[in-house]
């Protein structure tokens, strides 16, 4: 009878530990551990613990391993230390269960990143479904690779274990070249922030209970699982007695060692805040160091782990049923010993099968749950066999005695006790699920994804939600806010309202889970929306147990696209930064006597203040220039001296203009010499998870230090995440951005700057400062220079902020001849006007209509949203944005569909939809509601009266105006005719109507570019005078006669 | 016997019309030709601002029409007023409330069409304005020998003054001495309970299905 061939170096033999151990698990792991371990500290130190167990366990294989050196590994080890019936046990469960469903779980898990990069080879590319007796099949694209892989990898492996072992070592050396050049990356990459993530390392505060560290143990333990692969080969290495105990060392060593360092970079890319919940860790830390490229590059990565890991099981999974035929306990023709390739051929034939098998099923995750309290007695078992053996036969050769005997060996049979009884008596058999769709269950696990035979032992650990179709699994803490727990899945939904529960817009569909019955309210908004009785609100839904949700598109934050820029104007390009180069002559005599003197010496008056840092970086640049060098001295607005580059730097200034919105965040990226936008990024304002108004905004920070400090860390991180984005794209160095200029309104602006915005929130209303000096850009927060300089956008008034001041720097106010109205259409409609030398401002509370909220159908300006409407025959002709498919209607489409509605007398000036029905039809399900053209009446009534009392307080009508401009989102989409029918806008002649678009973000820039055009809006808002709506006589009289859709008179 | 006399049928016409001058106009005629007062207000006028109610809640009727309609029923219930005998006008009233705006909030529109549409049915109303102090709410009905008292916050920051009324109130020893409901944009049934208010509406017509409950069952006590 022919026998194994022993072909295996040490080095293949290392090799495989590593390719058996290292798959996915290492990317997925450490964000789902982070939810319990709150400091990179413990993180890192459960790694390192779990590597050290592993090594205990591998030490006490590789006694056993020694002492019988033939194929089948633990099963030859229970089989001698506990007899026939322990064994056969074993073997049947590896069979069956543990080797086959895990290489079924590899192969889906490989098919699933594989499908992620090629979607037409996805799992959720269904080809054909049916069933065979109990077990329901269904096929997909991603099915066929996974059996592929399982094919491909099972005939290489037929051939000779050498053919396996080339593929095996291959893909061992591409994924350690990998990671590695991650991790060398990875550390040059987040070295450069300073390792800010890493603060604070130690745990503050208590430390996590044992259940919660051991929780993260057991997580990590599955990681390291595999690595008794070469025990189960251990009749196919060469000089086993000498190769075992180094390949399960030195396999062992380097696995914990990457391990850590991969762990290391993670946290230098996240803080441990962000890292939790996140089960594609690697994947987003990828992402936070390098952009979102790497995400791609990453998910191929992970694939290859999958694959080369999936290649090392189907290599030694098989042996152990062939030791067990040998033995006559499994079917003896799985004995057979092909006599070319001299490898069990008939054996690793029918675990392709039966893996196969078990992919198309899908039930191999179910089999694997259902047997892991199994699998980890069995590892007890074992590792207990040392003892035994040495006591039952002390006289064997033993060529490699297991260290720390009988302590470590003991330590690792405990531990695994430990797991067993947490696994029993935690949650047991609660993931046993037949019939669940094959591929998803991939995702549903809540320990490493898509990783062989190691879910379900985190059964002790939180509930897992899962967002459908393949969205990523996060770990919950049981009664938390699902709103919260699919934020920190990456996935935002639309929390107009703060989490109140009042606006409906955040629905979810529980598609498995407890669902609670709803509430009243809540029954009427599921009614209101015409949405199926099992969605709920997420912002009041708690978890309590595993739950799968699917997100409505509706429901989820937009993206935003950059809006327009604002309107651009022409001045002389003289930025508050200037650059000076400095050719140090020296040494010669006339050199100054202090260093600083040689920088005012380029000033008039010799005025330039210098504070400590700023002479540091001076002797540097001049140490690093000079002597006889050049350096250069970076000045803001004349007066100090900010820091010092060695080398002539002068072409290298830059600066940002910031529109700090409610809803959104744009930034320009400015070069100063040449006064170009180099390149600009726009963003959802982080905060708008706190409520999507100012005024929610203003009610969470409230009396609320620490949630005032969360909006701010929100914002901050926002804007800084655009900056790092603008610098990578464009190769600029951080520090060559000297200054930013931030617009935003009162509210923004405070909680920018993390100033209580209790005065704002209260009678009398007042802001904390109006014009504010340069801020130093470390107390900003913002990720610029740090010796540069943030200037905040002068306020108005309490209501009236630096997005007003900008815009009128915009359109030069200061200077500007005439009269004119200056209008910004948003939630909180500011409006300014000029009369003859006089300025002055109004706020009026407008709501959130026009920006898609309080709107049945409302959204933003997004794709897919009706911006335009006109009546065309006897219907409505829509345009939608990008042309797609109705979703909803923005702003500009609402003022379009009220005002043709109105021309054709469906809505009577009075407000009143004429049809019984009581709608609007727009696009199928989509349509005006009463109650929307109620609210379209409140807001344009607000901003009619507050234009209508401005003119009155200052003695003048629109006949005296020059200009009328309107700033905002509304853009030149804002079809003027119709404002006009409505009352929106005065009637006045059109080409007075000037659109000026993002005109907060135009000021910031002529600010930025201009230290006169800053000087200018500073004085400026001083001149401008107040007027408080609400507390004027009339207003409400004023109020309720415009809520009538007119045209002024 | 039924009186049907055509000017009631007049009357509910120019309430829900909105028609002050009508309303008045028909308020004398009714005087004029001695008609009994308290019948020309309950089958001429109540069912008027009943039905402005009606088309208001199923959205025919907006702000405007809502305030007009009040400030009709106000205009004619301030002519026959005076001419009701003193029993009758005792029993006409539904009771005395005490309303305004918290303090630290300047927003009053929702306040003022709450107050009148309480008047044009039949309830005493002591308007305090916007921006009003807790203890003021109180004392002012301590004064007037109020039922309720109402209370209008438009922010949330400002809604939290309607539970340091209710606290004031323990505090004081009056809590059971006057009913109180809340009301305005942030606030919910939900808070209401929570602040232990007695009542809630969600808007001005709700308002005073809520008063007047209150005050019923504050008058069933003995």
């Amino acid at each position: 009878m022919t026998e194994l061939a022993r072909r295996l170096n040490t080095a293949d033999a290392v090799f495989l530990v590593i390719g058996s151990v290292f798959g996915s698990g290492i990317f997925l792991t450490s964000g789902l551990i982070a939810s319990d371990l709150h400091s990179p500290s413990l993180i890192w130190l459960v790694w390192l613990i779990g590597g050290g167990l592993t090594l205990f366990g591998a030490m006490t294989y590789a006694e056993l391993g020694t002492l019988f050196p033939g194929a089948g590994g633990p099963y030859v080890y229970l089989r001698q230390a506990y007899g026939d019936g322990a064994a056969f046990l074993y073997g049947w469960t590896f069979f069956w269960i543990i080797g086959s469903a895990g290489v079924a779980a590899l192969a889906m898990g490989f098919s699933e990143y594989f499908g992620s990069l090629i979607p037409s080879l996805s799992l959720s590319r269904p080809l054909l479904a049916g069933s065979v007796g109990p077990l329901s099949l269904s096929i997909s694209a991603g099915h066929l690779v996974a059996i592929g892989s399982i094919a491909a990898l099972s005939a290489l492996n037929y051939f000779g274990i050498q053919s396996g072992a080339r593929f095996q070592n291959g893909m061992v050396v591409l994924r350690v070249a990998a990671l590695a050049a991650f991790i060398v990356l990875g550390a040059i990459f987040g070295a450069r922030s300073g390792g800010d993530n890493l603060r604070p390392f130690l745990p503050r505060g208590p430390l996590p209970s044992l259940p919660h560290f051991g929780a993260a143990l057991l997580a990590v333990l599955w990681t390291y699982d595999g690595w008794y692969s070469v025990n189960c080969t251990a009749e196919e290495v060469r000089d086993p007695r000498r190769t075992l105990p180094r390949a399960l060392l030195l396999g062992t060593l380097a696995v914990t060692g990457l391990y850590l360092l991969a762990n290391v970079v993670y946290s230098l890319a996240l803080p441990v805040g962000r890292m939790r919940g996140v089960v594609r860790i690697g994947e987003q830390a990828a992402v936070s160091l390098f952009g979102p490229g790497a995400g791609r590059l990453f998910a191929a990565l992970v694939a290859a782990a999958t694959l080369g890991c999936l290649g090392a099981n189907i290599l030694f999974c098989p042996r152990v049923s062939f030791a067990m035929a040998r033995d006559g306990m499994f079917f003896r023709r799985l004995a057979y010993v092909h006599p070319r390739y001299r490898v069990p051929t008939t054996a690793i034939l029918v675990q392709a099968v039966w893996a196969g098998v078990l992919c198309l099923s899908g039930t191999y995750q179910s089999l694997i749950e259902f047997v892991t309290f199994v699998l980890v007695l069995f590892f007890a078992a074992t590792g207990f066999s040392v003892i035994v053996l040495r006591r039952r036969s002390p006289g064997l050769e033993r060529p490699y005695r297991a260290w720390g005997y009988p302590w470590l060996p003991g330590l690792y049979v405990l531990v695994n006790l430990v797991i067993l009884a947490a696994v029993v008596f935690s949650r047991p058999l609660r993931r046993v699920r037949p019939g669940r769709r094959p591929g998803l269950c991939l995702l549903e696990i809540d320990g490493p994804a898509p990783e062989a035979g190691r879910p379900g032992r985190r059964g002790a650990m939180s509930p897992t939600v899962r967002i459908l179709p393949d969205g990523p699994g996060v770990s919950a803490a049981e009664g938390a806010v699902l709103a919260d727990v699919l934020d920190r899945a990456g996935a935002a939904l639309s929390l107009y309202c703060g989490r109140r529960g009042l606006c409906g817009k955040c629905f979810v569909e529980i598609v498995r889970g407890s669902l609670p019955a709803a509430a009243e309210d809540e029954r009427a908004l599921l009614a209101r929306r015409g949405l199926p009785s099992n969605f709920r609100l997420s912002c009041r839904y708690r978890v309590e147990s595993d739950l799968d949700v699917r997100i409505p598109e509706l429901s989820r934050m937009p993206r935003i696209p950059v809006l327009s820029r604002g309107v651009g104007r022409s001045f002389p390009i003289e930025p508050d930064i200037r650059k000076i180069r400095l050719d140090v002559a020296g040494p010669a005599l006339d050199f100054p006597a202090a260093l600083l003197d040689l920088v005012r010496a380029k000033f008039p008056r010799m005025e330039l203040e210098a504070a400590p840092d700023a002479l540091r970086a001076l002797i540097r640049a001049w140490e690093d220039g000079g002597p006889g060098g050049v350096f250069t001295a970076v000045v803001f607005a004349d007066r100090e001296l900010l820091t010092a580059e060695p080398g002539d730097t002068t072409g290298e200034a830059y600066g940002l203009a910031v529109d700090l919105g409610t809803t959104t965040l744009v930034v320009d990226l400015v070069d100063l010499s040449s006064g170009a936008v180099v390149d600009t990024a726009a963003g959802l304002n982080p905060q708008v998870k706190f409520g999507s108004d100012v005024v929610s905004r203003i009610t969470a920070a409230f009396g609320a230090p620490a949630r005032a400090a969360e909006l701010r860390e929100a914002v901050t991180a926002g804007l800084n995440g655009m900056i790092g984005g603008l610098c990578e794209r464009n190769g600029i160095p951080r520090d060559r951005v000297y200054e930013a200029v931030v617009a935003g309104n009162t509210a923004m602006n405070h909680l920018f700057l993390g100033l209580p915005v209790d005065t704002l929130a209260v009678a009398p209303y007042f802001a904390a400062f109006s014009v504010l000096p340069p801020v130093p850009v470390p107390e900003s927060g913002l990720a610029l220079s740090p010796a540069g300089r943030v200037v905040i956008a002068p306020n108005i008034r309490s209501f009236v902020g630096g997005d007003i001041s900008a815009g009128l720097a915009a359109i030069d106010a200061g200077s500007h001849p005439g009269n004119f109205l200056f209008v910004d259409l948003g939630t909180n409609g500011e409006i300014v006007l000029k009369k003859g030398p006089r300025f002055t401002a109004t706020s009026t509370a407008a709501g959130p209509a026009f920006e898609g909220m309080a709107i049945s159908c409302g959204m933003l300006a997004q794709p897919g949203a009706v911006f335009k409407a006109e009546a065309r025959g006897d219907g409505t002709a829509v345009e939608t944005i990008e042309g797609l498919a109705v979703r909803g209607v923005c702003g500009t489409g609402l003022i379009d569909l009220i005002a043709a509605a109105l021309r054709r007398g469906r809505i009577s000036p009075r407000g009143h939809i004429a049809d019984p029905s009581k709608r609007i039809p727009v696009d199928g399900s989509i349509g005006l509601t009463q109650k929307d053209v109620r609210e379209v009446q409140l807001a344009a009534a607000a901003i009619k009266t507050g234009i209508r009392m401005l003119l009155a307080a200052n003695g003048t009508s629109t006949q005296e105006l020059d200009a009328v401009y309107v700033a905002g989102a509304f853009g030149s989409y804002l079809n003027i005719a119709n404002a006009m029918a409505l009352g929106l806008l005065p009637r006045v002649p059109e080409e007075k109507i000037r659109f000026i678009g993002n005109s907060s973000l135009a000021g910031a820039r002529a600010m930025l570019l201009s230290a006169a055009e800053r000087r200018r809006c500073e004085a400026l808002v001083g001149r401008i005078g107040h007027e408080s709506l609400a507390r004027g006589a009339d207003f409400q009289a004023l109020f309720v006669d415009a809520l009538e859709f007119k045209e002024w008179s | 016997m039924t009186e049907t006399n055509p000017l009631y049928g007049r009357m509910t016409e120019a309430v829900v019309a909105g028609d002050a001058e009508t309303a008045v106009a028909l308020a004398r005629q009714a005087l004029d030709s001695r008609l009994d007062p308290q019948t020309a207000i309950e089958r001429g006028y109540i069912p008027g601002i009943r039905r402005v109610g009606e088309l208001w809640e199923s959205g025919d009727y907006f702000l405007p029409e809502l305030i007009s309609g009040a400030a009709a029923m106000k205009a004619a219930l301030a002519v026959l007023g005076p001419a009701l005998g003193a029993t009758a006008a005792a029993g006409l009233s539904r009771g005395r409330i005490v309303i305004g705006t918290m303090e630290g909030d300047i927003h009053d529109i929702g306040k003022n069409l709450v107050a009148s549409m309480l008047s044009a049915n039949g309830f005493e109303v002591v308007d305090l304005g916007a921006d009003v102090k807790i203890d003021r709410f109180i004392d002012a009905a301590v004064e007037t020998r109020a039922d309720l008292i109402g209370l209008s916050a438009l922010l949330t920051t400002t809604m939290l003054g309607q539970r340091r009324v209710v606290e004031r109130l323990r505090e004081r020893g009056l809590r059971d001495r006057f009913k109180i409901l809340v009301g305005g944009a942030p606030v919910s049934r939900a808070w209401a309970s929570e602040i232990g208010a007695d009542g809630y509406g969600e808007n001005a017509l709700a308002a005073v299905t809520q008063a007047s409950a209150l005050a019923d069952a504050a008058r069933r006590k003995p």
